[in-house]
């Protein structure tokens, strides 16, 4: 007896109960739909996070003076940036290079004085990696050639009392002294995120320069790459390119280490709740085929009487979840699919249950969340509940295979 | 020439805290060609000597040979290819696989022995036709009455040719003319194709047609009788 007489036989046995068979495909394939559904959603979470991550506070790989990272200090300052920027560009001419100075001061108007977190940056080449010139509610972006314009967030500017073209000074400390600069607001950014609004402010990179008195050096130059996984080649290239000088080249997960450990936690959760629910719907498994094993039991004794031999009869069995697992796996993939489309395509707006402006992780993300589809996470989903099922199914195999025909024959 | 041989066979089972002796001590020799009837009232043996001699059970002592092969020192992979080899069951509950036809159920045994499928047509066929099925080829057991379950199953035991056929009480859920009629049909077979049959049963009617009457009491051979 061939692969193809168990095949056929298998087959017609799953139409014996079909209501049990069906319930079982479906248990199989929901649970495997919502797997994908999931980790689609969570990729897209991910991207979005690490995108808005990378593209607001770092870059896929970033270029500081040595030491920065593991203590910030201003004169830690990527020296002579204009000539670093310039091997940037030549070596990834696809990446978008942006230098940035980061300083804490204290902001002063005529009505009040907060402690801000200010950043310089050269506006054009920021407006080409991230949003925030988009979050703008009066007033316009900072402008080239502009060195005394002052982006501020909305309570920041209800704070101090100020409206676009009102004049605030920016006091920071530059080796030991305190330096003071005049400043004219030229837009208000609202993100709904309370710690940039109340106290993060934007300025020119050459104004930042001027307060922090480091000439033309930044506190870094950040690459953003179009392709995300090129980020560990990227890093490897740029530290090549650039060795010999006193700086540290990071790609984003050590850069950020925040964000890149609440991914892999988040990730590392999502695995989690994958096991448990392979666990069940193992258990499931395997209580419907030693079900259809057991009733099966006296049908069982009859093949082997008549001269089956216990190994086809188990691989009969076998071939039984086989199938069940194949069409599950078919319809549940298919179905995860179809689910994740839409998320794909229009996203899934959160504003309504998180909020504006929600920061997970140190990041502000976006209100709208597009999912990510992954074929080959689809795949492998599918390839482990299919074995899932066909392992669920080796005890009744076994069960079936240890039968003795007298006994067998004689349960009803 | 002894197809079945058994010497010295008894068979003790535990049920609960009793054991119970289903066989004392039989001796036995079936020849090549009989149509022998087990007689013999409830739990005098009958079923128990059949399943040993089908090699679907195995005695507390003694041997059973079956076309000069020991069965009781076999393993089960090796009983369960003789089974498919050398014998055919029919069983009181006729114990068709209910997802395949009656042509299907037929070839089931050839199928398993790897025999062309021109061939396990011709002999399908053929032995359909003999038990009185034509034309019933695509029929499933639900759609069968339990007379043409009876024979889709002596069917399927005679269609490999088996070198002895074994029946447990295989009219006991048939009427009367039906059960007359099976074992008209069986008894044709033993004639024409020459097939060695052995039966456990009560029914009167297998007595009548058997060629050999073997009764047992209390696990015994009580009275062996040819005709």
């Amino acid at each position: 007896m061939g692969a193809r007489t168990i095949l056929k036989l298998a087959w017609r046995n799953l139409g014996r109960n079909l209501r049990r068979t069906i319930i079982t495909v479906a248990a199989i394939s929901l649970s495997l739909a919502m797997l994908v559904f999931s980790s689609a959603l969570g990729d897209g979470f991910h991207n979005e996070m690490i995108h808005e991550g990378v593209s607001q506070s770092a870059g896929h790989v970033v270029v500081q003076a040595e030491g920065y990272q593991h203590k910030p200090d201003a004169e830690k300052v990527v020296a002579n940036a204009p000539s670093v920027m310039h091997t940037l560009e030549k070596l990834v001419p696809t990446a978008t290079v942006v230098p940035r100075i980061f300083l804490q001061g204290l902001l002063t108007s005529p009505a009040n004085s907060v402690g801000v977190q200010v950043e310089g940056v050269d506006a054009p080449l920021e407006a080409k990696v991230n949003s925030f010139h988009e979050k703008i509610e009066t007033g316009e972006n900072l402008k080239p050639g502009d060195d005394r314009g002052i982006l501020i967030g909305k309570t920041l500017a209800e704070t101090l009392e100020v409206g676009v073209g009102d004049k605030v000074v920016l006091m920071a400390q530059q080796k030991g002294q305190i330096e003071s600069r005049l400043f004219r607001v030229r837009g208000i950014f609202h993100t709904g995120n309370g710690a940039l609004d109340g106290f993060f402010a934007e300025i020119p990179l050459v104004a930042a320069q001027k307060v922090l008195g480091v000439g033309d050096g930044v506190d870094q130059i950040s690459l953003h790459l179009h392709d995300e996984s090129r980020t560990g080649a990227v890093a490897a290239e740029v530290r090549r390119a650039l060795a010999g000088l006193p700086l540290e080249i990071l790609p984003w997960q050590e850069a950020l280490p925040e964000l890149h450990q609440f991914v892999v936690i988040d990730n590392g959760s999502l695995y989690v709740i994958v096991v448990i629910i392979a666990l069940i719907v193992a258990l499931g498994i395997l209580n419907t085929v030693l079900m259809s094993v057991l009733e099966r039991t006296h049908e069982f004794g009859v093949l082997l009487a008549i001269g089956m031999s216990p190994r086809r009869l188990a691989a009969m069995v076998l071939t039984e979840s086989f199938l069940i697992g194949l069409v599950a796996v078919l319809v549940g993939a298919g179905l995860g699919a179809l689910m994740s489309w839409p998320l794909d395509v229009y996203g899934i707006d959160w504003s309504k249950m998180m909020g504006q402006g929600t920061e997970i992780g140190g990041v502000t993300i976006k209100s709208v969340i597009k999912g990510d589809l992954s074929f080959v996470k689809m795949v492998i989903f599918a390839l482990m509940a299919w074995a899932l099922t066909v392992l669920s199914s080796l005890y009744p195999m076994y069960k079936a295979s240890k039968l003795r025909p007298v006994e067998a024959m004689h349960q009803h | 020439m002894a197809i079945v041989s058994v010497h010295g066979v008894t068979r003790t089972y535990r049920q609960g805290e009793v054991d119970v002796r289903a066989l004392r001590g039989v001796d036995l020799d079936i020849e090549k060609g009989e149509f022998t009837a087990l007689m013999g009232p409830s739990g005098s043996g009958k079923t128990t000597l059949l399943n040993l001699v089908g090699g679907l059970d195995k005695p507390t002592s003694g041997e059973v040979v079956v076309d000069g092969k020991d069965l009781s020192k076999m393993k089960a992979g090796e009983l369960s290819r003789m089974r498919l080899s050398h014998l055919g069951f029919v069983f009181q509950a006729y114990n068709l696989i209910p997802v395949l036809t009656a042509y299907e159920n037929a070839e089931f045994v050839l199928l398993m022995r790897g025999v062309p499928e021109a061939e396990r047509k011709k002999r399908v066929m053929a032995m359909l036709d003999a038990v009185g099925l034509a034309g019933m080829e695509k029929r499933r057991p639900s759609e069968l009455s339990g007379g043409q379950q009876q024979r889709v199953a002596v069917a399927r035991a005679i269609v490999g040719e088996p070198a002895l056929v074994l029946a447990d009480e295989p009219t006991a859920n048939l009427d009367s003319k039906t059960g007359h009629d099976l074992i008209a049909t069986m008894r044709k077979l033993n004639e024409s194709h020459g097939v060695t049959f052995v039966f456990a049963t009560h029914d009167p009617k297998v007595r009548d047609q058997a060629s050999r009457v073997v009764s047992l009491v209390d696990g015994e051979v009580a009275e062996d009788s040819r005709r």
